[in-house]
């Protein structure tokens, strides 16, 4: 073989091997960035398809260029906020698991950077200002949100990793093993909000005693973890929040911060893990730097088996009950989606505080 | 621009590439090596282009100085020359570092500059002092302003080396012949890229890791994790700067230039200046012909001898960086070579494994201070290696994000750098056959496909 015969071979077989991996994840599509390709058997299911959220909700954002985003934690992306939109087309759902303060700022920024949004919702819990976060998660990647125009090469390196070639087999592996897709925890729809809501079916398989048990050992788990790790509320994390109003007021983006649904128990669960007076503390704070909306009070365990799924989450037919506060600007009832501020924030913590001593 | 990145493989290098052949099988001569130098400005912009005029101005300002010497042996236009390119690199990577030792000593407050360092500046500085120092004593010739921009800012060695000499690249940018495509070049050029980028996306990147965790993120590390880390480190330099070299060598081979070698195994040295000659060799060779033989070298007695060698070592320390710990990494191999050198005239020989063992152990321990951000990372290493930190004695590697794996890595990069062929003798083996074509492809795909993160490399920062 001469040198001439060496540089084909090497350079077309190179070439060949990395456009088959290339053109198998893309077909394949493990993270679902590619979303209209889905093939029963091969990639109709996607699992452990979250972990990489934080990078698949950049991409597909970028791709769908919205002018409404929504901002926060797991809370928000089971909420599908998009469902009572006008036109859904123009949202997306930024929700993520641990989603931290850092991270929606600098989501925010690039979104703005990225298709100069107008609109945006900001699902604030208090466990996103209290130091058991760290500033961004593994996943979350600044580089790409500095950077806008270099998210398509991002793109493409997805398709073009060992990372993706290993989710792409696990990806055909499982959905060959149960094409039904029982393995699959939830998913994401077109608009970033989780779908495949996996409690619904063992609800309506199991009934309500499963949900019980599944709530109070998530519950038992919960308070363990806030009472083993010593759980603050974190002024870095908030002082995040504050620089993300002004980045909204520079640039007139519109937002709304609305307090994520806070039912009876999970009030108890600050109160048992001695955060109450933290918690007073970010909800006065928060009334002073802006408005927001309070979704709090609004039932109780065990009576809401269709509003939440565990603990810790709101199911989409919360949503329903809150999309006229958040969209329709309509009044709060009781707790429940009352619009805070400076003047009334010792009202409601009065109100809360009467809440613990029950 | 980074070379493991899909914007150089996928478009800066195609695009290079194609342009370059074309306007050379045109016979645009003068045009292609145009072509060269934007390519090269344009991937040095790509970075950041507040750099590109600190680039210019120091092409403009070292060709003019030179273009005056060529009319008399001017001592003082010399003097001014190299201040300038003193002052250009002192102004960005050491003001600051002066400021702050000067506010220790003073106590006085200082605004501080906060300058992010232009990309390349200690390389291309270096190399265009040695020009205008030669150019001063005959030794080099002034070609066009094309040619020496080609010489400076040629894309594969701009950012982080080989360090070039005038001698040895000139006359190729001059010589016709090597303006054609050629086979055994391109596929030579092939092979040593990818093998450069394997280095350091397989090897380097995975063992960065375990070494970052040891340095930067353990407050109290224990014995095992202390030797674990420095020696990751000792093998993630080796791989990531190599690897950067081999890609550059590459790179230069496909456009049928050749680059020195930088690398010769360094870690099977069996003693200190042994190490000196396969370590960074183009900066050695710098060092030896622009301070160490100006400052005297072994001409002046043996006590001027070790005053020379140390002040080389001084200075090739501070040419890494601006901190005390490269300082102090410069002087202890300053001191391990005038060591070696008064162990020498006893004419005592050391059994070569104990020698060996006793070079790798000595720079290892000298990296630590190379690698930690200041002066307490370096002191909570070293004491934890000596058994002087946390008391704790596990071989779990937990607390590194190690496990079992890490030490066959471990033991798999020592087994690469001791007993495989380096570059230089693949360079010279390889033969256009289909296991060498298979090897290829495979470390190729592997390596391109394990490009998922962003992964500078470590002598971009110097």
């Amino acid at each position: 073989m001469g040198y001439r015969k060496f540089i084909w071979l090497g350079f077309g077989g190179l070439t060949f091997a990395l456009l088959l991996v290339y053109v198998a994840c893309f077909i394949i599509d493990p993270f679902g960035i590619n979303n209209q390709v889905r093939v029963e058997g091969v990639n109709k299911i996607k699992p452990e398809f979250f972990r990489t959220a934080r990078k698949w909700k950049v991409l597909n954002a970028h791709d769908r260029r919205p002018s409404t985003v929504f901002l926060g934690s797991s809370r928000i992306e089971c909420l599908q906020p998009e469902q009572h939109l006008h036109d859904r087309e123009e949202a997306y759902n930024f929700g993520m698991s641990g989603g931290t303060t850092r991270e929606m700022l600098e989501l925010l920024k690039f979104a703005h950077r990225s298709f100069d949004i107008d609109t945006a919702y900001y699902a604030l819990d208090f466990f996103a200002v209290t130091n058991l976060n760290p500033p961004t998660r593994p996943g979350f990647e600044q580089e790409m949100l500095n950077v806008p125009a270099k998210v398509q090469i991002e793109k493409h390196k997805t398709y073009l990793s060992l990372h993706c070639l290993k989710n792409a087999y696990r990806c055909v592996r499982s959905n060959r093993a149960d094409p039904l897709g029982s393995e699959v925890k939830y998913q994401y729809n077109a608009y970033g909000s989780r779908t495949n809501d996996w409690h619904e079916r063992n609800l309506q398989e199991q009934g309500s005693s499963w949900w019980y048990d599944q709530f109070d050992t998530e519950l038992k788990r919960y308070e363990e973890i806030y009472n083993r790790d010593t759980l603050r509320f974190d002024t870095r994390a908030f002082a995040n929040v504050v620089l993300l109003q002004e980045y909204c007021k520079a640039h007139d983006i519109v937002l709304c911060i609305f307090i994520s649904p806070v039912h009876a128990k999970q009030l108890e669960l600050l109160l048992n893990s001695g955060l109450k007076s933290d918690y007073f503390t970010f909800l006065h704070l928060l009334s002073k730097t802006g408005s927001y909306r309070y979704f709090g009070g609004c039932n109780g365990y065990p009576a809401d088996d269709d509003l939440y799924w565990d603990s810790q989450h709101a199911r989409k037919q919360m949503f329903n009950q809150m999309a006229p506060h958040l969209y329709d600007n309509a009044p709060g009832v009781g707790l429940f989606g009352v619009q805070v501020t400076g003047d009334n924030i010792e009202q409601l913590l009065r109100t809360l505080e009467a809440e613990c001593a029950n | 621009m980074l070379f493991n990145s899909f914007e150089f493989l996928f478009l800066f290098l195609p695009l290079a590439i194609v342009g370059y052949y074309f306007l050379v099988k045109l016979k645009y001569w003068q045009f292609s090596k145009v072509w060269l130098v934007a390519a090269s400005l344009g991937f040095y912009s790509y970075w950041n282009i507040n750099f590109l005029p600190v680039l210019v101005f120091s092409l403009l300002f070292n060709y003019t100085v030179s273009h005056f010497l060529i009319k008399g042996r001017n001592v003082w236009l010399l003097t001014f020359g190299i201040a300038v390119n003193v002052g250009l690199l002192g102004y960005f990577k050491y003001y600051d570092f002066f400021l702050e030792n000067l506010q220790l000593v003073t106590g006085g407050t200082y605004r501080f500059l906060k300058l992010a360092l232009p990309l390349g500046i200690s390389f291309f500085t270096f190399q265009q002092i040695a020009f205008l120092v030669d150019h001063y004593k005959h030794k080099a010739k002034l070609s066009g302003f094309i040619d020496y921009s080609l010489f400076v800012c040629f894309f594969p060695q701009l950012i982080a080396g080989p360090i070039v000499h005038h001698g040895e690249m000139m006359p190729q940018f001059e010589d016709l012949s090597t303006r054609r495509w050629n086979d055994e070049h391109v596929a030579k050029g092939m092979f040593i890229f990818i093998n450069g980028l394997a280095k350091k996306v397989l090897v380097a990147d995975t063992l960065a890791v375990w070494a970052s965790a040891g340095f930067d993120d353990l407050v109290d590390p224990n014995v095992i994790e202390a030797w674990f880390s420095s020696l990751a480190y000792t093998f993630q330099l080796y791989f990531d700067f190599s690897g950067y070299t081999d890609m550059a060598i590459g790179l230069g081979l496909i456009f049928n230039i050749k680059l020195p070698f930088n690398f010769n195994s360094p870690y099977k040295a069996v003693n200190i200046q042994d190490f000196w000659r396969r370590w960074h060799m183009t900066l050695s060779r710098f060092l030896r012909d622009y301070l160490y033989i100006p400052f005297g070298g072994s001409r002046k007695g043996e006590g001027r001898t070790y005053v020379n060698l140390f002040l080389t070592f001084l200075i090739g320390g501070i040419w890494h960086g601006a901190g005390w710990t490269f300082v102090f990494w410069g002087v202890l191999h300053g001191i391990a070579t005038i060591i070696h050198r008064i162990w020498g005239r006893f004419g005592i020989q050391m059994n070569k494994g104990l020698a060996w063992v006793t070079t790798f152990l000595f720079v290892n321990f000298a990296w630590v201070f190379f690698r930690a951000a200041n002066w307490g990372d370096a002191t909570k290493i070293i004491k934890a290696m000596f058994g002087l930190g946390n008391s704790g004695m596990s071989f779990g590697l937990e607390r590194l994000g190690g496990d079992v794996l890490s030490y066959i890595w471990l033991m798999g990069a020592l087994v690469l750098v001791l007993f495989l062929p380096n570059s230089n003798t693949i360079q010279e083996r390889l033969q256009p056959r289909f296991g060498w074509g298979v090897t290829m492809i495979a470390l190729g795909v592997v390596a391109i496909l394990s490009m998922y993160k962003v992964s500078e490399f470590i002598y971009f920062g110097f």
